[in-house]
């Protein structure tokens, strides 16, 4: 069963429905025959992944389609084995060197370049390099982006790249300027609602704008949370209204629990129920920064504006530690007793 | 081996012989004493007293080829010597006369409680008493029934040829009666042990090397169809029934060893795994197309025992546990079936010690709060292991509060005896580390102090007034450069512990501020320890322990910094005195819920996290597989794709990022796609069983619309989740709640 996302990714530069300027950039560097290094970042949902599969099409035509999956395994040199998917047709190749985490530099430099050592051995194909896309560029290591940087200079002739990214932020500064940077802003609401209307209509669904609007305010702009949004909505509830109200994921949920919880009573016994709360999100491999952030933004809505800064503060200041120390929950729970003594001193009336 | 020195005496004590080994053919002996005479006793026996050859006779033959080598030299002897011919010519008719219900006879002497001769009792007292009085029926066995009667089905099903019965993974701590009961199911349900033995590593550079990886994997293949090879009598002691009249198909492997633990190489376990899927594969395979098996065809299911350690260490190699073993696709896999044991319960445990007590006929009787104090360690071997410590020593001064002797039954001497369990009952009985661990932490979280100086002392000097906050004139008592010492165990375990401890103790008029210091020291010493930095991201590959190399001294420095800025940023913000108050959601149980301290329950979150993982690793295979599957082309046609694309072209798949997954998609999908397999197994996933659990008290769903909680509550199946009360009880170490099926 195919989901809604999936179903509706538009497949060429030509059905895309917002951001035509960019698309038509897109077309014309695909025309051009001399295809440079990419850089697309922008936020996640903004249809970075659904641009860069169209403009494969654009160059290669539709034999980019056809997909299959390799698991390779790489060896480091440590002797341990690193499983590894990869999803390639015959023209390009996509991998996510993140999966393996430390590794990811191994996995880069024996893969780019037994790529590109080989031509193109097909032809017909429209050009002489192949692509290779790598999904989450900013979550590469130093290492791995330093070993990819000397790969795009020497391989050039027979290789392109694609890095995506969230943001520029990570990236180092040789490969940014090696690439050329392509900013995929994320849809606005309305672009959102069209798109929403057009799925609504094509699968025969009673149309509801005001719900529309709400889900794209909802999903924060990502369009790929908002199809996903809606289709659960149309799947839970026979009739959808405007009023329909939108589920959260759970642990979405459970973090706004918490959030009120934290707010409604502050007490040693209160501290120990959350602790379980964040366990159980622990446990379900929540990434820890996201709980932090998500909980920092619950909380921070229903405080008084002279906390706000002091609280986003500390959340900042244990989401550090979060990703320098070892021990997750402790930072977790420290910043719910931070964040206790502020509300309680400020309830108390005194300064923090 | 009362009987060899007789039969060395003289040959003119032939008269005696046939009656002799009339008597030896009728002692029913167990197989345990036996293996242990033979193994002292029988090189020697078989080298140097070829002479004496009717001392082999007597010989209890533990294994075959033991028995056919010495019946052979008996024979060669009795050709050879040609003037000792009368003596053992005799000998030898009295043993082919013997032989063959000898042989049938073996397998059938088992029951050790049936063995009642003396001589047949003086090699048991050598044994000690786990092995003495080891259970001999299922009655005995202190294994809850339940969980004997889930292992006694499968196994019946096994049996019987049902499909989806090709693997069952025993896992529970050391002790808790997982090898126990597969023996004694095997003699109830009567079928055969294959035990597979982890062979000696072989020399690389020797001819014919199999590797040990390809070993196993013959095993696996091969062993069912030749298994009968396999009845050396080595594993004697796992299996005291092998009935050799039972036909070929009643029987199962075990797989104790793992042959991943001899070598710490991935590819040994990469080739366990594999030869274990292969055969899941085939298992199903065969149980599915054949309904019609014929005997001797049918493929015996494997029966696989881990002792899952809850170690106090953190290197991710020495922690044991299923899913690292097996990986997620042999436990996901809908052949395996995994039942887990628990530590046993102290009110079985007692029962078991005491029918061990009961067994010896010791003169020195031990105390029931003796009893009482080794039934809480849930290991039953350790358990008895300590039991007869207590009894052993029972003559001595030393130990005289664990028993009341028969003889000195006065008052007087009991009543000692009781101070005595009072004071420390936890000598023999407790695991070390686990005391040290609690006696460690319980030092840290009451805080004990002083109390206010004498005056005639030197008055300390306050803080500035600028510090005054900071000013703890009580001095503590508590030594934290010797506690150290004291911890039992690693320092971020003990770390750990007092995380999980410290909370009750906050209580206070100032508690928040408390509560925030405490937590803000822990985390300070979180930032300085140094090990396994990166391994538990989410986004490493988990369960790969790897540690920094070359951290060796560095390391050790910035553990014991790491430890006194928790120790004693505890000591320091805790109050005085400390009022442990117990926290709601306990039930009032027993009188001091408020000195109970828990372990940190990171273990057994890490396995469910482990298995969060697997099951998410699997889900991602999955939709890649079947994304893929429309579009896949055959290898043959590469290059004329073009041709035909449009029509097939249904979805550009691409990777999707673990996050993303995880946080939006497969929530969202679990809620399109409501019910039927797919969706519960991506509930495994997604939902979260405190969510469901609210307190009612607190939840101000103010802006949390009432609709989307009734659909929510709707959707999910009722009873499927662990509330948060139960959640947070089973983080309490207490007899009680080790295990949850106590009778």
């Amino acid at each position: 069963m195919a989901l809604l996302v999936d179903k509706l990714r538009p497949k060429s530069l030509d059905t895309l429905s917002y951001h035509h300027e960019l698309s038509d950039r897109l077309r014309s560097l695909a025309q051009s025959g001399d295809f440079p290094h990419l850089l697309m970042y922008g936020p996640s949902g903004a249809g970075k992944k659904t641009r860069t599969i169209a403009t494969l099409k654009e160059l290669y035509g539709p034999g980019v389609e056809r997909i299959k999956i390799d698991n390779r395994v790489f060896q480091t040199s440590s002797n341990r084995k690193l499983e590894f998917n990869i999803v390639s047709s015959v023209y390009h190749l996509e991998i996510t060197p993140s999966d393996v985490g430390n590794y990811d530099r191994v996995v880069v430099q024996e893969l780019l370049k037994e790529i590109a050592q080989t031509q193109q051995v097909d032809l017909s194909a429209k050009q002489r390099f192949k692509v290779v896309v790598i999904n989450e560029a900013d979550h590469l290591s130093r290492d791995a982006q330093a070993a990819l940087r000397r790969t795009m200079e020497k391989y050039s002739p027979n290789l392109r790249l694609i890095l995506l990214a969230n943001s520029t932020s990570n990236i180092i500064a040789p490969i940014r300027s090696r690439t050329l940077l392509v900013r995929v802003a994320a849809p606005s609401e309305e672009d959102i609602c069209a798109v929403l209307g057009n799925a609504a209509k094509r699968e025969g669904w009673t149309e509801a704008p005001v719900l529309n609007k709400r889900i794209a305010k909802e999903s924060g702009r990502n369009l790929r949370r908002a199809l996903l949004m809606f289709e659960a909505i149309y799947a839970q509830s026979e009739k959808v209204s405007d009023k329909t109200p939108i589920p959260p994921p759970d642990w979405e949920a459970l973090i706004s629990l918490v959030a009120e919880e934290i707010l409604a009573e502050r007490s040693p016994a209160r501290l120990l129920q959350v602790r379980a709360r964040l366990y159980d999100l622990l446990t379900h491999c929540i990434p820890p920064t996201t709980i932090l952030k998500t909980l920092t933004f619950k909380l921070i809505a229903k405080v008084d504006d002279t906390l706000k800064p002091e609280v986003i503060k500390w959340s900042a200041f244990y989401e550090h530690r979060i990703t320098q120390g070892s021990k997750v929950i402790f930072h977790l729970e420290a910043f719910v007793a931070k964040f206790m003594r502020i509300y309680e001193s400020y309830l108390m009336g005194m300064d923090f | 081996m009362q009987n060899n020195h007789q039969a060395r005496l003289p040959n003119d004590l032939f008269a005696h012989e046939p009656s002799r080994n009339l008597i030896g053919l009728d002692e029913t002996k167990p197989r345990w004493p036996s293996s242990e005479a033979v193994a002292t006793g029988s090189p020697g026996s078989a080298s140097e007293d070829m002479d004496d050859s009717e001392d082999l006779i007597e010989d209890d033959y533990d294994s075959y080829d033991e028995l056919f080598t010495q019946h052979f030299t008996n024979d060669d002897i009795s050709l050879l010597e040609g003037v000792g011919a009368t003596s053992t010519t005799r000998s030898t008719q009295s043993q082919q006369v013997q032989k063959p219900p000898k042989r049938f006879l073996l397998p059938s002497k088992s029951s050790p409680k049936t063995g009642s001769s003396n001589s047949l009792k003086s090699n048991k007292e050598d044994l000690p008493w786990t092995q003495r009085f080891f259970p001999t029926n299922l009655e005995e066995l202190a294994v809850h029934k339940r969980k004997v009667r889930d292992v006694e089905q499968w196994l019946n099903d096994a049996l019987a040829g049902r499909p989806q019965r090709g693997m069952l993974v025993l896992k529970g701590p050391a002790g808790s009666g997982k090898s126990t009961t597969v023996t004694l199911l095997a003699h109830k349900l009567r079928f055969n042990i294959l035990e597979w033995k982890s062979p000696a590593p072989p020399e690389y550079a020797a001819k014919g090397y199999v590797s040990l990886g390809a070993q196993f994997d013959d095993f696996l293949s091969r062993g069912h169809s030749f298994g009968s090879l396999d009845l050396d009598g080595t594993n004697g002691s796992q299996s005291p029934t092998r009935d050799l009249t039972l036909p070929n198909e009643r029987r199962i492997i075990l797989i104790e060893e793992f042959p991943t633990l001899t070598g710490r190489n991935s590819s040994i376990l990469a080739a366990f795994r594999v030869s274990l899927l292969r055969r899941l594969v085939v298992h199903a395979s065969h149980t599915t197309q054949s309904r019609d098996r014929e005997a001797g065809a049918k493929i015996p299911p494997i029966i696989m025992v881990v002792s899952e350690t809850l170690s106090n260490t953190d290197s991710s190699f020495d922690n044991l546990t299923v899913h690292r073993l097996l990986g997620r696709e042999i436990c996901n896999h809908p052949s395996t079936r995994i039942i887990e044991f628990n530590s046993i319960a102290p009110t079985i445990m007692y029962k078991a010690l005491d029918l061990v007590v009961k067994k010896s006929a010791h003169d020195a009787k031990p105390l029931a709060s003796t009893l009482e104090g080794l039934s809480r360690t849930g290991d039953i071997r350790n358990a008895v292991a300590s039991l007869e410590f207590v009894c052993l020593g029972a003559g001595s001064q030393r130990y005289q509060g664990y028993w009341t002797s028969k003889t000195k039954n006065s008052s007087r001497v009991r009543k000692a005896a009781q101070m005595a369990i009072n004071g420390e009952p936890e000598m023999v009985s407790q695991r070390e580390s686990s005391l040290g661990l609690f006696h460690a932490v319980g030092k840290i979280v009451h805080n004990k102090r002083n109390e206010r100086p004498d005056i005639k002392q030197l008055p300390l000097p306050s803080a500035p007034n600028h510090l005054r906050h900071r000013n703890r004139p009580d001095i503590s008592q508590v030594n934290v450069n010797g506690l150290l010492e004291e911890i039992g165990t690693d320092v971020q375990s003990f770390i750990s512990a007092l995380h999980e401890n410290y909370v009750a103790s906050c209580n206070g008029p100032s508690f928040t501020e408390t509560l925030e210091n405490c937590i803000g020291a822990l985390s300070d010493s979180d930032l300085l320890c140094t090990d396994w930095k990166g391994v538990n991201r989410s986004q490493a590959g988990f369960g790969v322990g790897f540690l920094k190399p070359g951290a060796g001294v560095d390391s050790l420095r910035q553990e014991e910094l790491s430890y006194h800025v928790a120790a004693r940023g505890l000591l320091f913000s805790l109050p005085f005195p400390v009022n442990r108050q117990s926290h709601p959601t306990d039930k009032p149980r027993g009188g001091s819920i408020s000195q109970k301290l828990s372990f940190p329950p990171v273990y057994r979150l890490q396995r469910h996290m482990e298995e969060v993982q697997g099951a998410l690793d699997q889900c991602i295979d999955t939709l890649l597989a079947s994304s893929v599957r429309p579009t896949a082309v055959p290898m043959g046609c590469l290059g004329r794709a073009d041709d035909r694309s449009e029509e097939n072209a249904s979805t550009a798949m691409t990777v999707l990022s673990r996050n993303d997954l995880l946080l939006y998609q497969l929530p969202f999908m679990s809620m399109i796609l409501r019910d039927g397999a797919k969706a519960e197994s991506l509930g495994r996933i997604t939902a979260l069983p405190t969510l469901q659990d609210r307190n009612p008290g607190f939840s101000s769903q103010a802006d949390q619309s009432p609709t989307w909680e009734s659909i929510s509550r709707s959707k999910r199946a009722p009873g499927a989740h662990l509330g948060l009360g139960a959640q947070d009880e089973q983080l309490i170490l207490s007899d009680d709640d080790i295990v949850d099926d106590s009778p």
